[in-house]
């Protein structure tokens, strides 16, 4: 009952403050746009039905669109990559620019809503040169936690420490609203950089099965996937041009979904993100079929962390781990 | 029409576990999915609809809603949601489909698997529409053998829905929840575990008559009547697609980078849908196989020598609507859509078909002025 | 006893040479390893290790120049960290981290190559009989 009760108060507070973000929010934007400082601002819209949507605003009068609340769980910055969106510099098609409403390379900044966690995932963006940082207005929210539609809080942000929630000033231009106190949750009062118990124990579950239980565990999923790929393109670091599951000469993975192929795409896109997922959790909550994609990633960021020591979307300047190597590295495997 | 208990129904489906193959809707992980049943497990695994319905289905919790949705949407919003994931579709066109290896000693055809009747329960209306939608393509001019092979080895038990959601439009595609079109039989679940069972077809005839069951009365069809009453009172949305003219009109406009923005081009829409039809050819060594492709994929109509027309999203996105409500039109004379919601339900950015069809008309209302105002292209 | 498909990427400088020795001394190993000579093992993508298991192969082997002996000075640096996080996450997928091996391997080790796939056989033949029949290998 106390329980609920103290849920109950916080659910109240979590949305009198985003009540007061979107309002600040709203206000930042325009400004923006009036002052012509920035030519896009990619935030969260709310569809004709009610649901959450990402927003794409040009005009001032548009800013008033914009929406924060419980419900804002997409990592926007996936967007910074997609040349459909932000304009891109190399497009030669020959319909570009018509009928596509795409900008023109050059002509301004652009702006983008981020929570604690989707920043991160830019800072990753930027220690690989993949955005210029100098044409971004990162406009930053400290975030009370993002639910599903039941109200449920999602499981990543329970275990959200304090200096993501609230995003790090250093890391963005402009901050909306005021540090966020969260009662309780794990990693309450650490930050993100400690050498903390990252809590793997998701991942640590699945390490204590045999290797026939693990692999028929995984099968049973990669049985479900159906290989649309929501994973791979909701994802931010998720940005090359041709993917590696695209070519075909030479072609790596079937495309055909099948357990076997699945697993291969599965471990590949794992691995070609180890060291660099920042744990969004929206590959997961995209998924159609309820592969928990977490735990998979999760796993390569706990060997980088365990055996590597590196922890992504801390610094914008590191280098990614698996272009690197320290002399001390762990080789106990090899003979 | 018969009055029928679930008891009989469930014996009935036991007793064909030995002869015929069942595919029905199972949980797994608080979603529903179509499985072909393995006769050792038996019924176990199956969700039945009315008494879930009255118990409170389990809710996918944040997975195919987890776009989230403001309190804008109304609270009565039912969280179950009836339907399955994938629809029927993949048991008449697999996902992957083996044709034949190309080997130095020539080609060998991939062994055809012995003909087994095989009973499909408990599918939707309008994914059943989907079916006849499905014929069109692989039953035309270029007949597809091995689809021909299922369809006719199929009988399908259909399910009406109680409760659609607010994602459900397939009536104003021509369908409805207590739709009969492409069943054998129709069920409608009743209160305390019975159903009302109807024969549509002569497969559905034979299979009624070995349920036996009550003959149905005028009390009887009055609650049917209410309870579709009821069920298409629920559905709220309607698809207005715009004429050929309108359609011809509004190719070139700026409308369709403005829909698509957000659209993260993955093959959700496609693969859920239950008249998606789009494969591609592949070969994994010597064999070649069929497997779903997308026309939302970037790699689409990727050719030799890097030549791709639809390089842009925006092109892909308007490609996929005009397919599904302008060209197929023109070809079948019926849209290649039956109004399930799975592209809705399921987006992980909850673009809407239907807002963005409905919108096309309206844009070009005020398509003229709005090129104008900013200078053709939005930059 | 069923003949076991091990591939071996080995690096040209130091593995190879090693392995070319224990063959001119005549030392006795097991023959099921096939033998991929590449510059460095630095240049072994893990996608190539993953094709070897996806085309059927019970087991792979990464063999490369010691620590601070790589002809390319730290190519086998990098293929450290690398083949780590590989092995790692076939076990994590339920395929037996024995069926994958990594060694170094100097010109001058032919014994010690010998040993090394005298092992792997053993790790990758028992790895592969806790597998269930009808279990394919990838």
């Amino acid at each position: 009952m106390k329980q609920s009760a103290l849920n109950k108060a916080e659910a109240n507070a979590r949305e009198v403050t985003s009540e007061r973000q979107k309002a600040a929010l709203q206000k930042t934007v325009t400004d923006l746009l009036a002052k012509k400082a920035v030519y896009l601002v990619i935030g969260y819209g709310c569809s004709a039905r009610g649901d959450v949507v990402p927003l794409f605003v040009r005009r001032v009068e548009e800013a008033k669109q914009l929406e924060w609340n419980q419900h804002c769980t997409y990592n926007l910055v996936r967007y910074l990559t997609d040349p459909d969106v932000v304009g891109d510099p190399e497009a030669r098609s020959k319909d570009a620019g018509k009928g596509s409403g795409t900008a023109k390379p050059g002509a301004g900044k652009v702006a983008v809503v981020v929570k604690g966690c989707d920043l991160k995932s830019l800072v990753v963006l930027q220690s690989e040169n993949q955005v210029q940082r100098e044409r971004l207005a990162v406009i930053a929210l400290p975030c009370s936690g993002v639910t599903d539609q039941t109200g449920r809080l999602l499981a990543k942000c329970e275990s959200c420490p304090p200096d993501v929630y609230n995003p790090r000033e250093e890391l963005c231009d402009l901050m909306v609203g005021e540090p966020v106190q969260r009662s309780g949750g794990r990693n309450a009062g650490k930050t993100d950089s400690d050498n903390r118990d990252s809590g793997y124990g998701d991942v640590e579950e699945i390490d204590a099965l045999s290797p026939a239980e693990r692999r028929a565990l995984w099968d049973g999923y990669f049985a479900r996937c159906l290989r649309c790929y929501a994973c791979r393109n909701v994802c931010p670091l998720c940005y090359c041009k041709e993917c590696v599951f695209d070519q075909h000469d030479p072609r790596w993975v079937s495309p055909a979904a099948a357990v076997a192929s699945n697993r291969s795409f599965h471990l590949i896109r794992a691995y070609h993100l180890a060291g660099r997922c920042v744990d969004c959790g929206e590959c997961e909550r995209a998924c159609p079929v309820g592969i928990p994609l977490r735990r998979i990633n999760r796993k390569a960021a706990m060997v980088v962390e365990e055996s590597f020591h590196f922890r992504a979307g801390l610094d914008p300047e590191a280098k990614s781990p698996l272009v690197d190597f320290a002399n001390e590295d762990p080789q106990e495997f090899i003979e | 029409m018969r009055l029928v208990e679930r008891k009989t129904l469930s014996e009935l489906l036991n007793n064909r576990l030995g002869d015929s193959q069942i595919i029905a809707p199972v949980e797994i992980e608080g979603r529903l999915y179509f499985r072909q049943l393995d006769p050792a497990e038996g019924l176990a695994e199956v969700v039945w609809p009315a008494a879930d319905l009255r118990n409170g289905h389990s809710t996918p919790g944040s997975g195919p809603e987890g776009g989230g949705c403001t309190k804008a949407a109304p609270a009565a919003d039912p969280l179950t949601v009836e339907l399955t994931v994938n629809s029927l579709k993949e048991y008449f066109f697999p996902r992957r489909q083996e044709l034949y290896e190309q080997t130095p000693e020539g080609i060998i055809p991939r062994p055809v698997p012995p003909e087994k009747q095989r009973l499909l329960v408990f599918a939707r209306p309008c994914e059943i529409r989907g079916l006849a939608i499905l014929d069109r393509v692989f039953l035309g001019e270029a007949e597809d053998e091995s689809y021909k092979r299922a369809r006719q080895s199929t009988t399908v038990v259909g399910l009406h829905c109680l409760q659609p959601d607010r994602h459900c439009f397939c009536t104003s595609l021509g369908g409805g929840p207590f739709d009969t079109e492409g069943m054998d039989l129709a069920l409608t679940p009743l209160e305390d575990e019975r159903f009302l069972a109807q024969a549509i077809s002569d497969k559905g005839e034979a299979l009624l008559a070995s349920l036996g069951g009550k003959e149905a009365g005028k009390a009887e069809q009055g609650i049917l009547e209410e309870l579709r009453k009821a069920a298409e009172a629920t559905i709220r949305r309607s698809i207005q697609v715009p004429d050929s003219q309108t359609m011809a009109e509004r190719f070139d406009s700026p409308y369709w980078g403005e829909v698509s923005r957000a659209c993260i081009t993955c093959g959700i829409c496609s693969y859920l849908c239950p008249t998606c039809h789009c494969f591609d050819i592949v070969d994994e060594g010597y064999l070649r196989l069929r497997c779903w492709d997308t026309c939302s994929s970037d790699t689409f109509t990727r050719m030799a020598a890097g030549e791709d027309p639809r390089k842009q999203k925006h092109s892909r996105y308007r490609q996929r609507i005009y397919h599904k409500f302008s060209y197929f039109k023109e070809n079948f004379d019926i849209y290649s859509c039956v109004g399930c919601g799975r592209c809705t339900r399921y987006c992980p950015v909850k673009i809407d078909i239907v807002e963005i069809v409905n919108g096309i008309g309206k844009a070009a209302a005020a398509g003229q002025a709005a090129d104008r105002a900013s200078g053709g292209d939005r930059g | 006893m069923k003949k076991l498909k091990i591939v071996g990427f080995l690096c040209n400088w130091c593995s190879y040479a090693g392995a070319d020795l224990a063959g001119v001394s005549r030392i006795q190993y097991p023959d099921e390893i096939r033998i991929i000579r590449v510059p460095c093992s630095g240049r072994i993508n893990p996608l190539l290790v993953l094709k070897c298991f996806q085309e059927g192969a019970d087991g792979v082997l990464v063999s490369g120049c010691h620590p601070g002996d790589c002809h390319y000075q730290e190519g086998n640096l990098y293929a450290r960290r690398r083949m780590l996080l590989l092995r790692a996450m076939l076990s994590y997928f339920g395929i037996d981290e024995r069926r994958f091996h990594m060694s170094w391997v100097s010109a001058s080790e032919g014994k010690k190559w010998a040993d090394t796939v005298r092992s792997l056989v053993e790790d990758v033949r028992a790895a592969q009989a806790e597998v269930k029949t009808g279990v394919p290998a990838w």
